[in-house]
């Protein structure tokens, strides 16, 4: 069963300087991307910096709404049925934004397991579980203000799983952990995945990728330029002295830039 | 509703920080005490009174802008710099909620901050607090840092569009200044000034609240209490509206964390 279904998908960025004469730059960050999850899978969206892997999973949590082609998230299309999908997904972001450093841990929780409407009756042992699935037990009550990075992402894991969600996008997730944290996370990841929750990941750490997805797709200027199992992956593309996925992503990518160029040139 | 105040609080202390007295002291209750002394100090001069009542009342509702113009004004914006509007956006939860919850507590904190202005200037300006129904103060107060608060939502929510807040946020303290009739009669404004003032929060409680030490007429409190209500809720309706826009807009256009 299909949960994610994008067909064509597109976004562009136009951004207009100037009043007397504005002048309009457009992007296209994403350009007729294809392709569908399945329940219980983890997905991964592999790209360099700018690939539009950010864009993608923004469109699928409803916080951006596509330039052409439709998106549709556990049958649902994100910009006409946005409400309905908001209740049943989270998204966990890497970097130091997104809570608010001036609360505890515990009420950061608390505040956002209130915005995803959580019976009040289990918000408390909910928090506390997630507490303990992040191993943040210890520091739960002090200032966020005083956390590492490594804490602080651990805590937006917590914050993205606070309403059990059926599909979780995660956007390199374990930028900032440290190798016991990002262990920690495949754990949660898989555990997900034994539960039949689904989970689209993007990383720039190819071992990571390899480890966990079912599937990967790597994307290049917008293009999806492969989809496939890691595996099936490394048996096409891989040469004698280049086995690895990451051996694999390199080739894939440096060919598809030439490609671009020469387009780009005609 | 226990949930509302929950979130409301959490809301506040994220915003404020762990509060603290000194804190609350300093920068909620001193400065706008020290402006309204000035206010008035310039008031007996220019006008060469002693009878101060009219500028302490009009000036102790002004104390609450320091909360309702730049705190709130500045919380949706604040939400966009953290990063963390994507959170509130992409959650089930009613934005009218999000907005509510958002002014619950600094409207509390409005409400102490003027009467704890109102009572020092009173004392230090000599006004006859025996004249004052302190129910009836109370009751318009009310009224007055709901609108005011409604205000300042608004206001907030157009950091979700614009990155010029500082210059919104203290244009406007300065038309609520000039507009309420807190240091000038409205009735002395040229006519597009009175009609700037009939659409502002706190005109109407200002004049009600100078009624209750001049004697006032129950008709007219009433009208001008129904009037502050309703200023209230067109403010937290276009809100509401902003926030409804804002989001269609940059959903669209992949705005929302960008400046």
């Amino acid at each position: 069963m299909n949960v994610v279904e994008v067909k064509n998908l597109q976004r562009k960025y136009e951004t207009k300087k100037g009043w007397v004469r504005p002048k309009k730059n457009s992007v296209n960050t994403v350009r007729g991307l294809s392709f569908c999850v399945q329940k219980g899978e983890v997905f991964g969206l592999l790209g360099q910096n700018g690939a539009g892997k950010t864009t993608t999973i923004k469109m699928m949590i409803t916080l951006l709404a596509p330039s052409a082609g439709t998106c549709k998230v556990l049958g649902l299309d994100v910009e006409k049925e946005s409400k309905k999908i908001r209740k049943k997904i989270n998204f966990i972001f890497g970097g130091e934004m997104g809570v608010y450093r001036r609360l505890s841990a515990r009420d950061n929780l608390l505040y956002f397991a209130s915005l995803y409407q959580l019976p009040s009756s289990m918000i408390d042992q909910r928090v506390q579980e997630l507490f303990e699935l992040v191993e943040l037990t210890d520091k739960a009550d002090c200032l966020v203000e005083t956390y590492s990075k490594g804490m602080i992402q651990r805590l937006q894991i917590a914050r993205g799983l606070i309403n059990d969600p059926e599909i979780i996008f995660m956007d390199e997730p374990t930028v900032g952990l440290d190798p016991i944290g990002a262990k920690m996370l495949r754990g949660i990841i898989l555990n997900m995945r034994d539960k039949g929750r689904t989970v689209i990941l993007t990383t720039h750490y190819l071992y990571e990728a390899d480890e966990l997805c079912d599937r990967i797709a790597i994307i290049n200027h917008g293009n999806m330029i492969a989809l496939d199992t890691p595996e099936n992956l490394k048996k096409k593309h891989a040469t004698k002295d280049h086995q690895t996925l990451e051996d694999v992503y390199i080739k894939l990518i440096e060919s598809s830039n030439s490609e671009f160029k020469e387009g780009e040139n005609r | 509703m226990k949930s509302f105040l929950k979130m409301s609080y959490l809301d506040f202390k994220g915003h404020l920080g762990p509060f603290q007295v000194e804190e609350f002291i300093t920068l909620d209750t001193m400065y706008p005490f020290l402006s309204l002394v000035f206010y008035c100090l310039l008031a007996s001069f220019a006008f060469q009174t002693n009878d101060l009542t009219k500028w302490v009342i009009g000036n102790s509702y002004l104390l609450c802008t320091n909360v309702c113009i730049f705190s709130l004004g500045s919380s949706f914006y604040g939400e966009r710099c953290y990063g963390r509007i994507r959170s509130i956006i992409c959650s089930p939860i009613s934005k009218l909620q999000i907005i509510l919850q958002k002014g619950f507590f600094p409207c509390l904190v409005c409400m102490l901050t003027t009467t704890l202005g109102f009572l020092a200037g009173g004392l230090l300006f000599r006004l006859p607090f025996h004249k004052i129904n302190f129910g009836m103060y109370f009751l318009i107060l009310l009224f007055a840092m709901m609108g005011a608060c409604s205000l300042g939502l608004f206001l907030g929510t157009i950091g979700l569009l614009t990155d010029q807040m500082h210059l919104i946020l203290n244009t406007m303290s300065f038309i609520i200044l000039i507009f309420t009739g807190s240091n000038f009669p409205v009735t002395q404004l040229p006519i597009c000034g009175r009609i700037i003032s009939q659409i502002l929060p706190l005109t109407r409680s200002i004049e009600a609240a100078k009624m209750i030490f001049t004697g006032y007429d129950g008709n007219r409190l009433f009208e001008l209490l129904v009037g502050e209500f309703i200023v209230g809720i067109v403010y937290l309706l276009l809100a509401r509206v902003m926030v409804y826009y804002a989001e269609q807009k940059a959903i669209k256009k992949g705005t929302l964390e960008l400046f």
